[in-house]
């Protein structure tokens, strides 16, 4: 299995876990910027809907089978004015 | 009664006093109002916030000040100004007009709805895979707005946000629209201006493509216009807030864009929904409908568009195919005059299949240019006017009547020129969609687009064969 079939495996088995968390707003697999410049490496990335939300409040690990998951704070909202 | 000039000089020597009392928020002259309606009396007026029942003799308005009568009015005042968030006005916005229809423009519907008025961005033309005809491709929630929407509501470029007028800058109606787990998007027809497969300083659209991962791309819409950055995520889901009316909807595999900070601080920002995404070789991956106050954009991945509207992406390839045809041919006006010229003038058999036939090659011919990456449907218009129909059918008693048959009149005739000035239609605005209109100004609003244009051409075929026959 290569690594991007392994983020998608554990994303939905992250997403299984966090999408009903009150802080939940997305998941996502992007890639780890190292000096600002994207590699290889994957990631996979939750989005939460408010500051300083840990691991923990999310009751997910902060690395799965090799994969690192991170948590942003991002609300997204539609783009029309 | 005292003088204007008078109650006037009372007002502006009381003012100052009066401006101490508790609420007060005005003070004038003008007439007096009782029980809401006006009076002939002149008074000194003070407004306040609200009238209150128990005021204290001290924070009282006098009834009267040195024999002028005082009027108490509710009402607060405020300044007619919208206060924007600094972040929010967008200077550089593109309000204009265009009279070529293009991507990367502003577009909103001509209604408001409760009150307001909506502006977002025409991403790029688009080819209905139902009526074969151009389309406007944006975003459900820039051309619907909300569930209040109709087919045909109307569209205008610019938007009404950006002073574009309902009727005047009218340039199509709704056709089709998809809120779904992976589409935000909707269509609409396009009408009274010619369109372009190009996107604003980006231009000609050659495809689509799947996003990569750290791939550059770029967008243009109405807001920030010219944008760079980066595929950022893939396989996101994604909750996004439409406001009080739509609520949150939840969306599935889509494509995170980060802004490329060194050319532009936000890849997107209100008004750019319905932009499309493309990279470097101008393909696009995407259609951009959310994001955030940091300038991160979210798009739905163009396969799901593509599929759920039920429409092809408009290239320059397709139009170059048909502008190649127009040169090496003497293009479609050439083509149409020998048409009519079959349609009306010409009663031999013989003849009439030696131009049919002639024309039959030519497009054949002309296959030759059509590249196998040209949407499929091309070749099914270019081929259906073709296809041996109606002319091989004619019957040689119609053509000739006068020399084989004198005296007999053609029951049919009628109904056989009804079903071929309707083929002809149906081939004009079929092969429409793959003509620029800039190819086809006599085509677009062509004479065989209204029953009444119709009836006149059929009439005039009449006479031409009745002359023939005499």
């Amino acid at each position: 299995m290569n690594n991007s079939e392994k983020a998608n495996q554990v994303l939905e088995e992250i997403k299984s876990k966090v999408e009903k968390n009150e802080f939940f707003s997305g998941i996502e697999i992007t890639s780890i910027n190292k000096k600002e410049v994207g590699t290889e490496d994957v990631c996979v990335r939750v989005l939460v809907n408010k500051k300083d939300v840990t691991h923990a409040d999310m009751g997910i690990p902060k690395e799965k089978d090799g994969i690192p998951i991170e948590i942003v704070n991002r609300t997204i909202e539609a783009q029309s004015q | 009664m005292k003088k204007l000039e008078e109650i006037i000089k009372e007002k502006e020597a009381i003012e100052a006093k009066l401006f101490k009392l508790k609420g007060v928020t005005g003070v004038d002259v003008g007439y007096k109002y009782v029980n809401g309606k006006r009076t002939d009396e002149i008074a000194i007026r003070v407004h306040v916030k609200k009238k209150k029942a128990n005021v204290s003799e001290k924070e009282k308005v006098p009834a009267e000040i040195n024999g002028i009568e005082t009027d108490v009015i509710e009402m607060e005042i405020h300044p007619q100004v919208i206060a924007l968030k600094l972040e929010e006005i967008s200077v550089f916005a593109d309000t204009n007009t265009y009279s070529t229809v293009k991507g990367g423009i502003s577009i909103g519907p001509e209604r408001a709805i409760g009150g307001y008025i909506y502006t977002g961005t025409l991403g790029c033309i688009a080819k209905d895979n139902g009526s074969n005809n151009p389309v406007l491709l944006s975003n459900f929630h820039v051309m619907c707005v909300d569930n209040s929407w109709s087919v045909g509501d109307y569209m205008c470029q610019p938007s009404r946000v950006d002073s574009g007028s309902p009727g005047t800058d009218r340039v199509g109606s709704l056709s089709r629209a998809v809120l779904s787990n992976h589409v935000d998007g909707a269509i609409s027809t396009l009408s009274g201006r010619p369109s372009d497969c190009s996107i604003v300083d980006i231009g000609d659209v050659k495809g689509t493509a799947s996003a990569t991962l750290n791939a550059p791309v770029r967008k243009r819409g109405r807001t920030t216009l010219y944008t760079e950055g980066f595929v950022d995520a893939i396989n996101a889901t994604i909750n996004v807030n439409y406001g009080s009316t739509l609520g949150v909807k939840t969306f599935t595999n889509q494509i995170g864009i980060r802004p490329n900070t060194g050319t532009n601080p936000k890849f997107s920002q209100k008004g750019d929904s319905g932009s499309v995404v493309v990279d470097e070789d101008n393909k696009i991956i995407g259609l951009l409908f959310a994001g955030n106050d940091d300038g991160y954009t979210y798009i739905n991945p163009i396969n799901y568009v593509l599929n759920e509207l039920n429409i092809s992406i408009c290239t320059k390839l397709a139009k170059s195919v048909i502008k190649d045809f127009a040169d090496n041919k003497g293009g479609r006006k050439d083509f149409k005059e020998k048409v009519e010229k079959v349609e009306s003038k010409e009663i031999n058999k013989d003849k009439l299949e030696k131009i049919e036939s002639k024309e039959f090659k030519e497009i054949g011919e002309h296959k030759n240019f059509i590249s196998d990456k040209v949407d499929k449907p091309i070749t099914d218009k270019l081929d259906k006017p073709f296809d041996g129909g109606k002319l091989r059918e004619i019957n040689p008693g119609i053509l000739n009547p006068g020399i084989k048959n004198p005296g007999i009149t053609n029951p049919g005739i009628n109904n056989y020129l009804e079903q071929r000035v309707a083929d002809l239609e149906n081939m004009m605005n079929s092969m429409s969609a793959f003509i620029g209109q800039e190819l086809r100004p006599d085509l677009s609003s062509g004479a065989l687009n209204r029953e009444d244009d119709i009836n006149k051409a059929q009439e005039k075929m009449n006479k031409d064969i009745a002359d023939s026959m005499g």
